[in-house]
């Protein structure tokens, strides 16, 4: 980009710049001290120049919107003929009031559906009456057992109109909507949504309750993504994570790595299993966090697309630049709030939604100022939704496409982040891709080494957490928590009972032992799974039947393996 | 010597954020104490029996997802009858203030929010 005798000529000024200049100032005036490097441990220097960048092809590395290599976007007119979809999570209490509010939010103007599972449904797949779920039915999200549960939570709403996110790594949801579906007389190939059904993630982030060992599930998980591309076409099979990773305390370069091995592997898999790469490559969807690191966030985004176009053309050969697209879903990053002063989350949330706009990214959801302490209020949900309208129709950041891209910093910084978590992609592949990082124990290492960095720092004093580590004030939390009333437990176990007393329990019992034919011949197991749910089987009998007790023994290795690794 | 303080740590409920309960796991064990990790997803009655078998000083107890006070008075209660109330015991995480006297009321000694300094904890729980 830069003409070779020109920077020649700069690298002269600069280091006469750095002497004269640059030396004295900072021994005259001191610096600030402070830990001068992004969260992933990338010094930041003083000063960027061309010289950075001399090597930057505009063409190479930049591209315009639209175009290979993507790194300025995905779409040709940005935010401009098609703005980022504000997509906030519901779900709580019962299928009941799950579908009272998801009614308001559409009334409110949501163009889609996104549904949140509470942790007995979500994390460990049982079903609201095991004892293990006492006390947390219905607590931090919808409580499903039955497709019962699954018809309320969308009675009456247009599930081809709006499109339905499910945020579960469960694959028995899916099924239970297309059963819903399938029940309304819906074609599912006019079916749109997304589910999110990322497996290999819910090892590291969640510690594996629900599925046998990686390369294990990996069976079950082809067969869905092949019944997906066959007949459901218009659906986004897999929303593959990289925030539950960021979120558990991963560093961006990380992020970035482990997202894009997942990819990889689930390619791979797909690939193996003699699907076609134009048949689900296209309709995979992405999912990072965005943290505090402002600078670093923003070239994440943008190396990351440029990174997973690279990966699908050069290493998996793509054709249809559809196949090589980021499409990606943020959210600020939890971990990042605190129940500390915190109102001050409000500005923490604008920053981050802000770094996830000037990198491009395709959603968003901006959390609300309360989420260290409880599940939002209606109010703190609207603050982040405002909080979002206000930086697309009041700033003018929506106005032009990639407005840093051409900044000494932000390039050099997209180039460092590529380049890094390429490299640690090339590690993950030495270990046999993601399920040989994750059974080998190592990722989870990764993971817990990068969290006592991070965390140290903080204890220092080398990184700064206002209201937590510096600027602390003596107040108490003033913040309203919102809580789940815990007499919906009640009302979602009467549910329950009901729908197993009125099921026909001949129906159930044949439809379970087709899902376990089909486990064990080696049949796809989405059709009789779809039977069952639409026999009313329970979420729980669903799983059993999938998985069996090679669930309980992995889930063992990885306990133990856990406690081994955190002392 | 003075003999080391034995802390046992565990995540009951369903629930996996337990970047905390690890940093306090390595910031007990940096300042001598024996750690014992029960780990997540555990049982009240696996704790208890934990807690007794490994013969602690001190039980911390980590919650992120409102289920403290269903947890934690089963927990108490096994403790009682397993004779070992005797023991020191921590509760930290997500823990709406309104709820930290009846924590303290069924015989948790202290209550640490988000964003207690580690080294309070660290004090309290094995100086």
């Amino acid at each position: 980009m830069f003409d070779k005798d020109k920077i020649k000529s700069l690298e002269e000024k600069l280091k006469e710049w750095e002497e004269k200049r640059e030396r004295k100032a900072v021994e005259k005036l001191g610096e600030r001290q402070g830990l001068f490097e992004t969260h992933s441990q990338i010094p930041v220097k003083r000063l960027y120049t061309p010289k950075d960048i001399e090597a930057f092809d505009y063409e190479r590395d930049g591209g315009f919107p639209g175009e290979y290599p993507f790194t300025r976007g995905i779409y040709p007119v940005g935010y401009r003929s098609r703005t980022w979809q504000a997509r906030q999570v519901c779900g709580f209490a019962t299928p009941e009031e799950t579908n009272e509010r998801l009614k308001y939010l559409i009334e409110m103007g949501e163009t889609g559906v996104t549904v949140v599972f509470d942790l007995p449904t979500n994390n460990h797949a049982i079903d609201s009456d095991n004892p293990l779920a006492e006390g947390q039915v219905g607590m931090n999200g919808l409580p499903v057992d039955t497709l019962q549960d699954m018809e309320d939570a969308f009675d009456g709403i247009d599930i081809v109109k709006y499109p339905v996110t499910l945020i579960a790594r469960c694959p028995v949801m899916l099924f239970m909507l297309i059963a819903v579906a399938e029940k309304r007389g819906i074609d599912l190939s006019k079916l749109r949504g997304t589910s999110q059904l990322d497996f290999l993630t819910s090892y590291v982030a969640n510690k594996q309750a629900i599925f046998p060992a990686p390369k294990e599930a990996f069976r079950y998980f082809v067969d869905i993504i092949e019944y997906l591309a066959r007949n459901m076409p218009n659906w986004n099979p897999m929303a593959i994570g990289g925030y539950a990773h960021r979120d558990s305390g991963t560093d961006a370069v990380q992020e970035m790595a482990f997202m894009l091995s997942g990819a990889i592997s689930y390619t791979q898999a797909f690939l193996d299993r003699g699907l076609r790469l134009e048949e689900f490559a296209p309709k995979f969807t992405f999912f990072m966090g965005c943290h505090n690191n402002f600078f670093e966030e923003i070239a994440k985004f943008r190396a990351t697309r440029k990174l997973w176009a690279r990966i699908m053309k050069e290493r998996f050969g793509a054709k249809d630049p559809r196949a090589m697209l980021l499409r990606l879903h943020v959210q600020t990053d939890g971990n990042t709030l605190t129940a500390e002063q915190a109102l001050n989350n409000i500005a923490r949330v604008a920053i981050q939604s802000l770094a996830s706009l000037l990198g491009g990214v395709s959603s968003l959801h901006s959390d609300s100022y309360d989420e260290a302490i409880c599940i939002p209020t209606e109010e703190s949900a609207r603050i982040s939704l405002r909080t979002q309208q206000i930086l697309l129709e009041e700033t003018g950041i929506a106005d032009t496409i990639d407005p840093l891209a051409g900044s000494y910093f932000v390039e050099w910084l997209t180039r460092q982040l590529e380049e890094r978590a390429s490299k640690l992609i090339e590690e993950i592949d030495a270990m046999g891709g993601m399920p040989g990082a994750i059974e080998s124990g190592w990722l989870q290492q990764q993971m817990d080494d990068s969290v006592n960095r991070y965390w140290d720092a903080i204890r220092k004093g080398e990184r700064t957490v206002v209201g937590l580590n510096k600027y602390r004030i003596k107040e108490e939390i003033r913040v309203k928590a919102f809580k789940v009333d815990p007499s919906y437990e009640r009302k979602q176990l009467a549910r329950l009972k009901k729908v197993k007393t009125e099921r026909d329990n001949e129906k159930v019992k044949s439809g379970l032992s087709s899902i376990q034919d089909a486990v064990k011949k080696g049949e796809n197991i989405v059709p009789p799974s779809i039977e069952a749910v639409k026999a009313y089987a329970t979420l729980e009998e669903i799983m059993n039947a999938l998985f069996g007790d090679k669930v309980r023994a992995y889930r063992e290795v990885i306990r133990a393996r856990h406690r081994q690794i955190a002392v | 010597m003075e003999k080391r303080k034995r802390v046992l740590l565990a995540k009951p409920g369903l629930d996996a954020h337990d970047m905390g309960i690890k940093l306090i796991a390595r910031a007990l064990k940096d300042a001598g104490a024996e750690v014992v990790y029960g780990g997540i997803y555990v049982t009240p009655e696996e704790i208890t029996k934990t807690a007794v078998e490994e013969d602690v000083d001190i039980l911390g107890l980590s919650f992120h997802s409102s289920t403290h006070l269903v947890e934690a008075p089963k927990i108490m209660k096994l403790l009682r009858e397993k004779g070992r109330d005797d023991l020191t015991v921590v509760v930290g995480g997500c823990i709406p203030l309104e709820d930290v006297s009846d924590l303290k009321k069924m015989g948790v000694q202290e209550v640490f929010g988000s964003g207690s300094p580690l080294d309070d904890i660290v004090d309290f729980m094995i100086k």
